[in-house]
């Protein structure tokens, strides 16, 4: 996530804590930031989203934090494109990536 | 090409040892923990890597077996199937196996097709009932037990695949490689393995927790697979399974390699045959007519049909032998760092070289400081370059060690005694020549206190110890040498019995009061050791004297220390390396000599009044009120010296094996690193002497062999037998 990326994810999570949308490439060079907002965004309970449609590249490292966080029950995962359906079927990840 | 190819074969031949002493390693670790998944896991990975690369290299033969050993691995890494002691005996049967299938792809010595076919059936029935799947594939495979000829259309595997954990953090992503693998066949059926992915909060997102299930169609080679997936193969697992047909056929210019490395073994009638100048019945009718040089020197009546059956023997026996040293590991695997460094000492050495062939060219007298100061730093180039060398060549000696828990477990099994082996000090570090002939040594030592040390549980219970007999390994370095102590609480050696026997023998009179390292030294002799009586009655002996001779062929020295009833320790001395020593170089009339530094403990110049003379000891000096014998050391070498007076010659203080004895010599020249020649094959061996080296002016010297001057000067001549 490059820098005005994550202060526009700030802005985001400012408007409703339930939310994340991150911006920018979700790769290796990422995860350990993605996993600090994922685990802030796990902190509210019920039903929390993210939205995938800003961003840009995706990669294994990325999903395999998102199946992860999908454990939880509770994430509703929108704007998947499909690029990303597309590396999910590839990698035999047949379930759909929201709840 | 056949010479690279050779190359690349004897790398397999070396990696296959390998992972063939991590499969029987692990499989006897896996005896006391049968539960310990990792350990499987990790036979599992050797095996399977003997495997890929058999088949790669076309030893078919190799592969199948080593794929039947895989299966019943998997079944217990799957947990399909429990490791029970008959099922990790047999697979320590299928590792022995395994290794005589690859011997005889090696050297092309015979082997025994029954004890492979049985031992593959065995395999096979022994993973089969509890696994539906593997059953499946036996079956399949029994039922075309050889056939690799059906490779030329499409296979399909099925692959396993766990990443290892740093698979992504290195910039490797499975993405990427399901889509070269897409790009030489048709994937399907790929399937996700969650189950050790942890929670959000406990996971680390660089680490990869993902393993795949998949299955690949492709006409292409397995190898090619292996090597798309190659970076999982380190740390992680791997298996590719062929799910139609069995094996590959080796790629075909290796195959063309391979017979034409045969062809030129050809003998004239194959060539002839080939050349189609005569017929194979033809040459059969040929060859027929010829006969043996023995028949006919029987026939001429030079020599009988016996003596000929003897001389055959011994040509078995020696081409045995031979197949036996060509079967040596010779090469050595070094960590990289160490060449690197090496590298970098040589860039220095070239540097200081071509500092001084300028400095040589126009060289002036006002230059002397500079120049000196050049061949300080050349000569500590060159040190350091030589010290680098010899570490190359060190290698732990757990490598010894390492056949010795087998071969106590089969000792245990075939005695009937509980036997512990309780190895240490494997960390420790002995040239790797050293090491390579101490191996059989060894053996043999452990051998002797499993099958004469120890007694039988019973007997061990009556005399109030534990019924687990127990026999200890240590390596450490003492000195200059390393110390490897081969110890057992067995009953120990019988003093009396032994003095009997070599009474009987005639090998001491009824007067001589031989000391306990006298007594204990008579079980090394040749005759005395192999008669059965005595080693019936000693519970030591058969082979010993070639351990002595084993040990002392490397300079070692073997001492044994024992109790009657408590047992007995054979302590084995061995040089570090045998190639270069540190020495001090000392002057006896016209003569130098070089005493190695490691058994010098002072020197010293006397006191008249500190020279007593006793009478049956000889000459003695009172070094701080320890008497300590004086050896003139231009008696033992029959030299001319400058000095016939202690008080005024140098006394060097030495001390070998507990023993100290003062050397007196003219003058003390000074220390150096001297490269050892040796006597035997340069001359014959000189009792005194270790060997010789090559001053810096030129001369030679002797290495003085300070336990050899002690036992010239003691007995007149060595009491080593």
């Amino acid at each position: 996530m490059t820098e005005p990326a994550a202060s526009q994810t700030q802005r985001a999570e400012d408007q409703n804590p339930r939310h994340l949308t991150p911006k920018g490439d979700l790769t290796i060079f990422e995860v350990t930031e993605f996993k600090e907002a994922l685990v802030k965004l796990f902190a509210h309970d019920g039903l929390v989203s993210l939205s995938l449609s800003d961003v840009d590249r995706v990669d294994t490292a990325a999903i395999q934090l998102m199946l992860s966080a999908r454990k939880r029950g509770r994430l509703v995962v929108t704007g998947i494109s499909d690029d990303l359906q597309a590396k999910l079927n590839q990698l035999g990840f047949a379930d759909p990536l929201s709840e | 090409m056949s010479s690279e190819f050779e190359q690349f074969q004897d790398a397999f031949f070396e990696e296959a040892a390998q992972h063939l002493a991590i499969v029987e390693e692990g499989l006897l670790e896996l005896e006391q923990h049968p539960e310990d998944l990792d350990l499987l896991n990790k036979i599992f990975r050797s095996a399977h890597s003997i495997k890929g690369t058999a088949s790669m290299f076309g030893f078919s033969a190799v592969a199948q077996f080593t794929h039947k050993m895989e299966t019943l691995l998997d079944s217990l890494r799957n947990g399909r199937k429990a490791v029970s002691p008959s099922i990790s005996d047999l697979l320590l049967k299928a590792a022995d196996c395994l290794q005589m299938l690859i011997q005889s792809t090696k050297t092309g010595a015979g082997i025994d097709e029954e004890i492979v076919r049985r031992l593959a059936q065995e395999l096979a029935s022994s993973s089969a009932p509890d696994s539906q799947a593997s059953a499946v594939n036996m079956t399949r495979e029994s039922a075309q037990p050889v056939s690799d000829e059906n490779c030329d259309g499409a296979q399909t595997y099925v692959i396993k695949w766990t990443p290892p954990d740093w698979l992504l953090q290195r910039g490797h992503d499975p993405l990427q490689t399901f889509k070269e693998l897409n790009s030489i066949g048709v994937l399907t059926g790929v399937t996700l393995d969650m189950s050790r992915l942890p929670d959000l909060d406990l996971i680390d997102p660089e680490t990869c927790y993902l393993s795949w299930t998949m299955q690949l169609t492709t006409n292409k080679d397995r190898r090619v697979i292996e090597s798309i997936l190659e970076c999982g193969c380190e740390d992680g697992i791997l298996s590719i399974e062929p799910v139609k047909a069995v094996g590959k056929e080796p790629n075909e210019q290796m195959k063309a390699a391979v017979l034409s490395e045969e062809r030129a073994h050809m003998q004239l009638g194959q060539i002839l045959v080939e050349d189609g100048l005569v017929s194979l019945g033809q040459l059969d009718s040929a060859l027929g007519q010829q006969k043996r040089v023995g028949e006919i020197l029987v026939e001429q009546k030079v020599v009988t049909q016996q003596q000929v059956e003897q001389a055959l023997q011994k040509q078995r026996q020696q081409e045995s032998a031979a197949q036996g040293k060509k079967t040596d590991a010779t090469s050595i695997r070094v960590d990289t760092a160490k060449i690197d460094s090496l590298i970098n000492l040589v860039g220095e050495l070239v540097i200081t070289q071509s500092m001084l062939r300028d400095l040589g060219t126009r060289f002036e007298m006002r230059q002397l400081p500079v120049l000196l100061e050049r061949m300080v730093e050349l000569e500590r180039n060159t040190r350091e370059i030589q010290e680098r060398i010899m570490s190359i060549r060190m290698v732990p000696i757990g490598t010894a060690f390492a056949k010795l828990p087998r071969l106590v477990r089969d000792l245990s099994a075939k005695t009937g005694k509980k036997i512990r082996l309780i190895l240490s000090g494997e960390e420790t570090e002995l040239d790797k020549t050293v090491i390579e002939s101490i191996g059989d040594p060894l053996i043999h030592l452990v051998r002797n206190s499993a099958d004469h040390g120890l007694e039988p549980p019973d007997e061990r219970l009556d005399n109030n110890k534990q019924e687990v007999g127990t026999i200890r390994l240590n390596a450490f370095h003492e000195g200059g040498n390393i110390c490897i102590t081969v110890g057992d609480d067995g009953r120990g050696l019988d003093r009396d019995k032994i003095l009997a026997k070599a009474n009987e023998h005639g090998l001491i009179s009824g007067n001589d009061k031989p000391t306990d390292d006298q007594i204990w030294a008579l079980i090394f002799r040749p005759g005395f050791s192999t008669a059965e009586k005595v080693t019936d009655l000693s519970g030591r002996g058969v082979g010993m004297d070639v351990v002595k001779r084993n040990i002392e062929s490397l300079g070692g020295t073997v001492r044994i220390k024992t109790t009657q009833g408590k047992g007995t320790t054979f302590i084995l001395k061995l040089p570090l390396t045998l190639a270069i020593i540190d020495g001090m170089t000392v002057r006896v009339g016209h003569e130098t000599y070089i005493v190695p530094l490691l058994s010098i403990l002072e020197s010293i110049q006397p006191r008249a009044e500190l020279i007593k003379t006793l009478v049956g000891k000889g000459e003695l000096i009172n070094v701080r009120n320890t008497y300590i014998p004086i050896v003139r050391l231009y008696e033992v070498f029959e030299s001319k010296p400058q000095y016939t007076n202690p008080s005024e010659a140098t006394l060097l203080i030495l001390e070998t094996e507990g023993e100290r004895v003062a050397i007196m010599v003219d003058e003390i020249l000074g220390q150096q690193q001297v490269v050892i020649k040796s006597m035997e094959q340069n001359f014959r061996k000189v009792e005194g002497i270790a060997g010789a080296t090559i001053l810096g002016d030129g001369r030679v010297a002797f290495i003085v062999d300070v336990r050899g001057v002690l036992e010239i000067v003691r007995h007149g001549s060595p009491i080593a037998v």
